[in-house]
């Protein structure tokens, strides 16, 4: 872009009008911009430094941008908006519903379709990915929704953006209730006046009560078995959030083997876990063996990724083609070493209360008894309501 | 040459190659008077710009490392209790009245500045780095919004304190976590991503200019190779010169005939156990060999004309 900016007739109601479209464009695409943006971009654009259309691209991207997923949208709205291209709106690259019809399964393997969603936005960029837009009915429609009725990639998109938002806002709230236990205690009047007899009894150094800390630390087994398939791709979403956020977490996925994917789902780059991903996932989205592979978890791992402070997480439907008593067994020694045993089964959404439950439970049902929270994250409502299990009280 | 220009070339003068949509928003912080957030992986040169633009501007570096439970204590000031205690305890024995000593406990002479403190008061503009702020709590981030926003403290026992030349604010963040919307609002945001072969080039030339010209794009492109393997810890700019630095100290002449040499020093890139047991023999010549076509890509593409 070497073209002059409108440095000439900045002052004008012309620039002013294309400044004020433009922040229109941005706010349409969830930038957040309010009356002191505004302000802002009105005197970048008047200040005498900017000569060019690049600089004033890069000024008004810093007084813009909060994040690194705006910093990278908006050369591509910039670019769009002062240099538009004529590309008819029935264009191949326009069309948001090609492709697979369901969103989770648009990427087949590759779980994270970031790449994918910022290949869309560069074809299309009135195709959005705002979480904001849309009336409240919409977005209550879609939190209730169960993630197997989401055909729509814009809606998955959607989801998975809320998905990641409910890991960090968990992470929010749980970092500020560690933050009371960190807050320092009362005085100590024993310890300072100990302290305080090599100085003659006057208390130089004061001594405070310090609290006791408990970290919880977590663990997540996920299935990734076909009976799982519409689930695991955001179980393995919500997980990665999990990881990123918190500290002393670990996960591993389970089909008929166990492999561990905590240090794959920590990755920041996008990109490099896709493809970590793909290696390991040869075999995944077949059968399941639960009870095996919990066997091999507390044989393996239990000791050095187990302890008292623990709360372990499940992800799975409870199919399990091995031996019912196994599963027991190996679930009460999970139990015996962890501080709380969760399990997630998605297809508790569609039991309906005071019936006869889905028979697809009964592998299962015997090994209920020994867990703390038996509970279903189908939706987006459910999911949120997880935040209860990651709770040590 | 305009400011911008001017200022990109002052920080290359003072090692620090910032091209200009750094240098444009550097300005911007002046202009706008409004702090920076950069925001970018370790090792990509966020701390560095703060002490660039200070030894550019002739000015105080001052300092405030982030980390979990700093309180506004730490950040601000804090009354020397020690000192105050011995001030009383003396004053006692000279029968000093009562109100007189308090007067003198709670004078600035007997306040400990803290970083926040230091660059408000300070009698020259500075440049306060607040690094890895998203290493502190929500708390601490609510506190420095009152203080950014105003750029003064109250204190109870002397009054206000307000910033007679308002210091320079870069927040750095390695996204560790999520701030919170209202600091990034008031902040201008830039977002420092790995360098390019070509800026990476320069910054290297510029930190070693013994380095040959051959040798160093070879070192680069084995760089910008290594980050796109799947490595736990990816290597940044800091990274990449010490690697060159100890190349440079063993008198490597040609990258790729020195495979003994790239085994004893990848230590300088590689930082965790796991990069480690990666990096054998043969993947070594493997990014080595597609590290090689990289440079030739490159050398190509300098020889076309446009």
């Amino acid at each position: 872009m070497t073209s002059k900016a409108p440095v000439a007739t900045r002052t004008d109601a012309v620039v002013s009008n294309r400044l004020f479209g433009f922040m229109q464009l941005l706010r349409n695409h969830s930038f957040h911009i309010s009356a002191s943006e505004i302000n802002a971009t009105h005197l970048i654009a008047s200040h005498a430094f900017i000569e060019s259309e690049t600089l004033l691209h890069h000024a008004l991207r810093s007084a813009l941008c909060q994040s690194k997923a705006q910093w990278l949208e908006f050369s591509i709205l910039f670019k769009e908006y002062w240099q538009p291209k004529s590309q008819a709106p029935g264009e191949p690259g326009n069309d948001i519903n090609s492709g697979s019809t369901r969103g989770a399964q648009s990427s087949g393997l590759s779980y994270f379709s970031e790449s994918i969603a910022e290949e869309q936005t560069r074809t299309n960029h009135t195709d959005t990915l705002d979480i904001h837009s849309g009336g409240a009915s919409d977005a209550q429609t879609l939190s209730q929704r169960d993630f197997r009725f989401v055909f729509n990639p814009r809606d998955m998109r959607r989801i998975e953006l809320i998905v990641d938002d409910i890991s960090r806002r968990m992470q929010k709230r749980m970092r500020r209730r560690a933050r009371q236990h960190r807050t320092r205690g009362r005085l100590d009047m024993r310890s300072t006046a100990r302290k305080s007899l090599r100085t003659n009894g006057w208390p130089f150094e004061l001594r405070y009560r310090r609290k006791q800390k408990t970290h919880a630390r977590f663990l997540l087994l996920l299935d990734v078995s076909q009976s799982m398939e519409i689930y695991s791709y955001l179980f393995l979403r919500f997980a990665r959030g999990i990881l990123q956020a918190f500290k002393d977490t670990d996960a591993y996925a389970f089909h008929t083997e166990l492999i561990p994917i905590g240090n794959e789902l920590k990755d920041k780059s996008t990109k490099r876990l896709e493809s970590k991903l793909n290696d390991l996932s040869s075999g995944w989205l077949g059968g399941t063996r639960i009870a095996e592979s919990l066997h091999s978890f507390n044989r393996d791992h239990a000791n050095q990724k187990v302890h008292k402070n623990t709360i372990v997480i499940i992800f799975s439907d409870g199919y399990d083609s091995g031996d019912p008593d196994q599963l027991v067994n190996e679930v009460q020694e999970l139990k015996a070493q962890c501080r709380r045993l969760v399990w997630v089964n998605p297809l508790l959404g569609r039991s309906v209360p005071g019936e006869k439950p889905l028979p697809i439970e009964k592998s299962l049902i015997a090994a209920i008894p020994h867990l703390d929270l038996y509970t279903s994250a189908h939706n987006l409502v459910t999911l949120r309501n997880l935040e209860s299990a990651f709770k040590l009280r | 040459m305009n400011e911008i220009d001017n200022l990109a070339s002052d920080l290359a003068r003072c090692g620090y190659i910032a091209g200009t949509e750094l240098a444009t928003t550097l300005h911007l912080a002046e202009v706008l008077e409004r702090p920076i957030l950069l925001e970018g992986d370790a090792g990509v040169g966020k701390t560095a710009v703060a002490i660039a633009l200070a030894k550019q501007r002739q000015c105080e570096l001052i300092r405030l490392q982030c980390y979990e439970g700093l309180d506004s204590n730490t950040a601000l000031y804090e009354w020397n209790y020690q000192r105050q205690l011995m001030t009383v305890r003396l004053r006692e024995q000279d029968n000093t009245g009562s109100d007189s000593i308090e007067a003198e406990i709670f004078s600035r002479e007997y306040l400990l500045q803290r970083p926040l403190l230091q660059a408000i008061s300070s009698e020259q503009q500075s440049v306060l780095l607040i690094d890895e702020i998203d290493r502190a709590d929500d708390e601490f981030e609510a506190f420095l919004l009152e203080v950014l926003a105003e750029f003064q403290i109250t204190i109870p026992e002397i009054g206000t304190i307000k910033a007679t030349h308002k210091p320079i604010v870069i927040l750095t963040s390695n996204a560790t976590r999520d701030l919170c919307d209202a600091l990034r609002r008031r902040c201008l945001y830039h977002f420092v991503d790995y360098p390019t072969f070509e800026k990476e080039l320069q910054i290297l030339t510029t930190h070693l200019p013994g380095l040959q010209h051959d040798l160093a794009k070879s070192i680069i492109s084995f760089v910008q190779n290594l980050r796109q393997q799947n490595l736990k810890k990816t290597p940044g700019i800091a990274e990449t010169l010490d690697w060159a630095s100890a190349l440079l100290h063993i008198k490597t002449a040609h990258l790729a005939s020195a495979l003994p040499e790239i085994e004893t020093t990848l230590g300088c890139l590689l930082k965790t156990r796991a990069d480690n047991e990666l990096a054998d023999r043969d993947w070594i010549i493997n990014v080595l060999s597609e590290a090689s076509q990289i440079k030739n890509t490159r050398i190509t593409e300098q020889n076309t004309p446009p």
